[in-house]
């Protein structure tokens, strides 16, 4: 059983945001839905801008993934990750509190980060810091069943869709070129390059996927694609 | 076809023609059912092939299957191993680790061997001989099942897993191989698991075919595979070191990179055993069903055959006569309706015997035994003993015509019954009382001795008068008696000695003869010329002789008496009375009486032309009187030879004339009107009825010669004659008398009157020529007058 609200993607964002949120007032909303129509939610997108519309001063100024130390938390929770899947910027330290009076034992051998921690029953490890970019596949050695991604992003932009499948965020005006990812998508999905030129009356891009989702593998998803929507 | 054989073997037995039956039957069916059985067993046989090599190869392919999950299980497990997913990361600084891990899970798995393969298709580490393994290959090694890989000429069975970041992963970070030499996939075991041997050949490009693995020697197998050549549907046949063997190409595994097929076979003999063991068996089978089956139709045929030849043999003794047999019982409904039958037939057979020797043996109207039962009854006992001095006493009743005609036959009849049933009464105890004949009864007695005796008992009894219908009728009878002797010795013998007796006794006035040989040859004699009757007035045999009547008055001859001679060239003279008797007898009286008149018409006319005018005397039978144109024919004789009627003289004795007097008197009557004198010869031996001699046309007594042969001596005689003459005289008719022998008896008739005599004193009977020689030696023989002459 799993509950919306305790997926919690936290964003740490730093002092100095504010200024920038306040000179951008309007909010620019992306939405993805299938081929059918139909709203996706926890798709990760990511925007990066294209260079030529845009100063490179604006968009250190104005990105969403600030340098620094982030945190970020995944819960070992009656036996599964929570949340499913973590969209997080480079160098996010993730604790793995094990809410369980179960052991853990969470590890990865992505290339992005490999790590293994052992967690006693209602233990919190210290926190595993993510320097690179890349998707890393969490599982535990001990229940087969347990899987989490952690996406670690190099974007100045990243996110995902919320549960009526909207992602929002302030960004300056110019084009930018939006990636999307999901376990469940396809390749072509994936590889696939959206455009999209950011005005002041032109705020609200729906991107629509080329293929059909893949096949869900886990508990996780029929509560992403189906129950959000 | 089967038919044509059978019939045309009618003309064997019963027992052949079942026997043969049952053999053909019985070939018959062997060879259908040997045909049936090599068909179904051969059809049989293909289909368990067939059912043989889609079980193996169902088991083959199991086999396999089976080989691979094992090891994919063992693999998947594997990759979801933390430590081994370790050991691959580390493995670009330490593939030492990973190799060892590799090869230990290899023999663990019963594999040969391994390679662990990057995601992105590089190998990580690999056993000998699996560096050149490309990751083209591993789509068709992946799923439960593997797949074959070619590698160093060598085919392996080879399951490839993903090694995945965690068990839900989408994507692999590497991959495991684990590989199975073929050799060590098409074990013994498959071989004990399979019926039929198994073959792997594999089909490379520009390579021939060639057989990687066998439950058998792989080059056998090779040359098995080499020359096979399709039967039918998928079944081949091959044949190598004088076997044949049968069998199936299935497809064992079909990779884009390769080919692999199944040849799954077996010898002739496994396939076709129970065939040819079948056809052993059926033979002996039907060997030992063919032996029951004559013995069955043996005994069969003896039950139906022997009483067959039972009842054929009892048929044939009724066909000999035997009636009083056992009919013998059969043990089959048809058999048992044959014998029924043959029953039945003997005892109709039996029945109408009796009836037909009831008809045969005894006579209808007197119940008396018959002539046949008497001839029966005689050779009987003679043939039980020569010497039975058998004797029969034959009974005519006499004049039983008249008896006949008074009575009517009704009353005749009956009157023969009674005098039947008086004999039957009478000589109960004599061996047989018969009726011969109509009128003729017999007894039979056993001793000759008794023969008069007896005789005079059937004059006794048969004295008294029988009552008929108030008729008292009263017979008289003659009896001729025989007796066996040594010429007579059957009862046929017997019979016609007591008829010819009884014949002789007839002719006689005692009223029984007894038969002696005299008889017999007599007899004989006479049947003989009976025969030759016919003939004697054409072949000159019958010639008359001529006896001259001498007119006492005139001293001269008048007339001559023609006499009918017959010389038999073998027997020489045959007395009249006794060839007149037989003549009377045959019906050859009357051809004999013509030709007599007719020569004696003749004779006269001759003599007359020689000058002699002599009267002609012909004697004429009882029978001739019967003869309606007997006038008719004398009359057109006279005419036809111009002979004047007086010329002539029909001489008819007493007898004759008084037998049948109405007839007599008609005939004489018509002659006498023609003007032919008629004289009454033997006058005195019969009982003339002196009233109807009165009414007779007669010119003429002729006095029988035994008054007149001792007549010179015999005074009683010469009363008697010289009362006939006067009696004569006083009618008015001429007397002639016979038998005069002297001359003293010659001068006697003068004296009396007597008008003419005749007797060996004047002549005997002369022939033609004696007679004529005879006139001219004696002057009194009467001329033809000189005007007649003229």
């Amino acid at each position: 059983m799993l509950h919306r609200q305790s997926i919690v993607i936290i964003f740490t964002f730093l002092a100095g945001l504010s200024p920038i949120a306040k000179a951008i007032d309007d909010q620019t909303i992306v939405s993805v839905s299938d081929k059918h129509g139909t709203s996706l939610a926890n798709i990760v997108i990511e925007l990066r801008p294209v260079q030529s519309n845009m100063q490179d001063r604006e968009i250190s100024e104005l990105k969403h993934n600030q340098p620094g130390v982030h945190k970020a938390r995944i819960e070992q929770k009656e036996q599964q990750f929570t949340p499913h899947i973590s969209v997080v910027s480079i160098d996010t330290e993730i604790t793995f509190p094990n809410l369980d009076n179960v052991q853990h034992h969470v590890y990865s051998f992505s290339p992005a980060k490999t790590f293994e921690v052992s967690l006693q029953e209602t233990f919190t490890s210290a926190p595993i810091k993510f320097e690179e970019a890349g998707i890393v596949e969490l599982g535990c050695n001990i229940h087969d069943w347990m899987l989490a991604y952690v996406f670690v992003s190099d974007a100045p932009w990243f996110g995902q869709t919320k549960s009526d499948g909207k992602f929002e965020m302030n960004l300056p005006a110019g084009d930018y070129e939006v990636g999307l990812w999901h376990p469940r998508l396809n390749d072509a999905d994936l590889e696939r390059k959206f455009v999209i030129s950011v005005q002041a009356d032109s705020r609200q891009f729906t991107l629509t996927l080329a293929d059909e989702l893949l096949p869900s593998l886990s508990g996780y998803d029929s509560v992403e694609a189906v129950d959000a929507y | 076809m089967l038919i044509n054989v059978l019939s045309k073997v009618n003309h064997f037995s019963l027992k052949t023609k079942l026997l043969l039956s049952f053999t053909i039957i019985v070939f018959s069916l062997v060879l259908v059912t040997i045909y049936v059985t090599q068909s179904v067993a051969v059809t049989h046989s293909k289909r368990i092939l067939q059912e043989n090599i889609r079980v193996s190869n169902v088991v083959v392919h199991e086999h396999v299957n089976d080989t691979a999950k094992v090891v994919h299980k063992a693999a998947t497990n594997l990759s979801s191993d933390f430590s081994l997913k370790s050991l691959i990361l580390n493995a670009k600084t330490d593939s030492a680790s990973l190799n060892v891990a590799m090869n230990n899970f290899s023999s663990r798995f019963n594999t040969s061997d391994f390679a662990v393969l990057s995601a992105q298709g590089e190998i990580i580490v690999n056993s000998v001989g699996f560096s050149s393994l490309s990751i083209d290959k591993l789509d068709e090694l992946k799923g439960e099942k593997g797949g074959w890989l070619y590698i160093n000429d060598s085919f392996y069975l080879s399951v490839a897993v993903p090694v995945k970041n965690t068990p839900l992963s989408r994507n692999a970070m590497a991959y495991l191989v684990f590989a199975k030499p073929i050799e060590r996939v098409f074990n013994q075991d498959l071989a004990t698991l399979s019926n039929l041997n198994v073959a792997v050949y594999a089909n490379l490009p520009n390579m021939p075919e060639q057989v990687v693995s066998s439950t058998l020697d792989l080059d056998f197998a090779q040359h098995v595979l080499k020359r096979r050549s399709l039967i039918e549907n998928d079944l081949y046949t091959s044949s190598f070191d004088q076997v044949n063997y049968y069998g199936a190409i299935k497809t064992l595994a079909e990779q884009p990179s390769l080919q692999l097929y199944l040849m799954l076979f077996t010898e002739e003999e496994k396939v076709f055993l129970s065939y040819t063991a079948l056809l052993k068996n059926v033979i002996v089978l039907l060997a030992i069903a063919s032996i029951i089956a004559l013995i069955f139709a043996l005994v069969l045929s003896q039950t139906i055959s022997s009483p067959l030849l039972k009842l054929s043999q009892v048929a044939q003794k009724i066909g000999e006569g035997e009636h009083s047999i056992n009919i013998p019982c059969g043990n089959t409904k048809e058999v048992n309706r044959l014998a029924d039958a043959i029953f039945q037939m003997n005892y109709k057979i039996t029945k109408r015997n009796t009836e037909i020797q009831k008809l045969a043996f005894v006579d209808d109207l007197t119940e008396l035994p018959n002539r046949t039962a008497f001839y029966e009854f005689v050779n009987q006992r003679l043939s039980e003993s020569v010497k039975v001095p058998l004797a029969l006493i034959l009974i005519d009743i006499a004049k039983f015509t008249d008896i006949n005609d008074a009575i009517g036959y009704q009353s005749a009849d009956l009157l023969l019954n009674q005098i039947a049933q008086r004999l039957a009464k009478h000589f109960a105890d004599k061996l047989m009382v018969i009726r011969m004949a109509g009128n003729q009864f017999a007894i039979l007695i056993d001793n000759n001795k008794d023969i008069e005796k007896t005789v005079t008992e059937v004059t006794e009894c048969l004295h008294s008068p029988f009552s008929i219908d108030d008729l008292r009728i009263a017979i008289n009878q003659k009896i001729g008696c025989a007796h066996i002797d040594t010429n007579i010795s059957d009862a046929r013998s017997l019979a016609q000695a007591a008829d010819i007796a009884l014949k002789v006794a007839k002719g006689g006035y005692s009223s029984y003869v007894i038969f002696d040989e005299s008889l017999n040859l007599y007899d004989s004699h006479k049947l003989a010329l009976m025969s030759e009757l016919g003939n004697i007035t054409q072949n000159g045999q019958l010639t008359l002789h001529y006896q001259p009547q001498l007119c006492l008055e005139k001293n001269k001859v008048e007339n001559v008496e023609c006499l009918a001679r017959w010389i038999h060239p073998e027997f020489g003279f045959v007395p009249p009375d006794v060839f007149i008797e037989l003549a009377e007898h045959s019906g050859q009286i009357k051809a004999i009486t013509r030709f007599v008149i007719t020569r004696a018409i003749e004779q006269h006319s001759h003599w007359r032309s020689l000058g002699y005018d002599i009267v002609m005397a012909v004697n004429i039978s009882t029978i001739d009187l019967s003869d309606k144109h007997f006038s008719e024919f004398v009359h057109d004789t006279l005419i036809k030879h111009n002979v004047s009627a007086d010329k002539l003289i029909i001489e008819v004795t007493e007898s004759a004339a008084m037998e049948e007097p109405e007839l007599a008197l008609q005939c004489l009557s018509s002659l006498s009107e023609i003007g032919i004198k008629l004289s009454i010869d033997d006058f005195g031996t019969g009982y003339s009825s002196m009233a109807q001699l009165k009414k007779m046309p007669v010119n003429e007594l002729k006095i029988d010669k035994a008054f007149v042969l001792n007549l010179a001596k015999d005074t009683e005689d010469q009363s008697i004659v010289a009362t006939f003459i006067a009696l004569a005289k006083n009618l008015n008719l001429a007397t002639v008398a016979e038998g005069v022998e002297d001359q003293a008896s010659l001068d006697l008739l003068k004296q009396m009157g007597c008008t003419y005599a005749q007797g060996y004193h004047i002549s005997r009977p002369l022939s033609e020529n004696a007679i004529i020689e005879w006139f001219k030696s004696d002057t009194n023989i009467n001329l033809v007058a000189q005007q007649e002459v003229n």
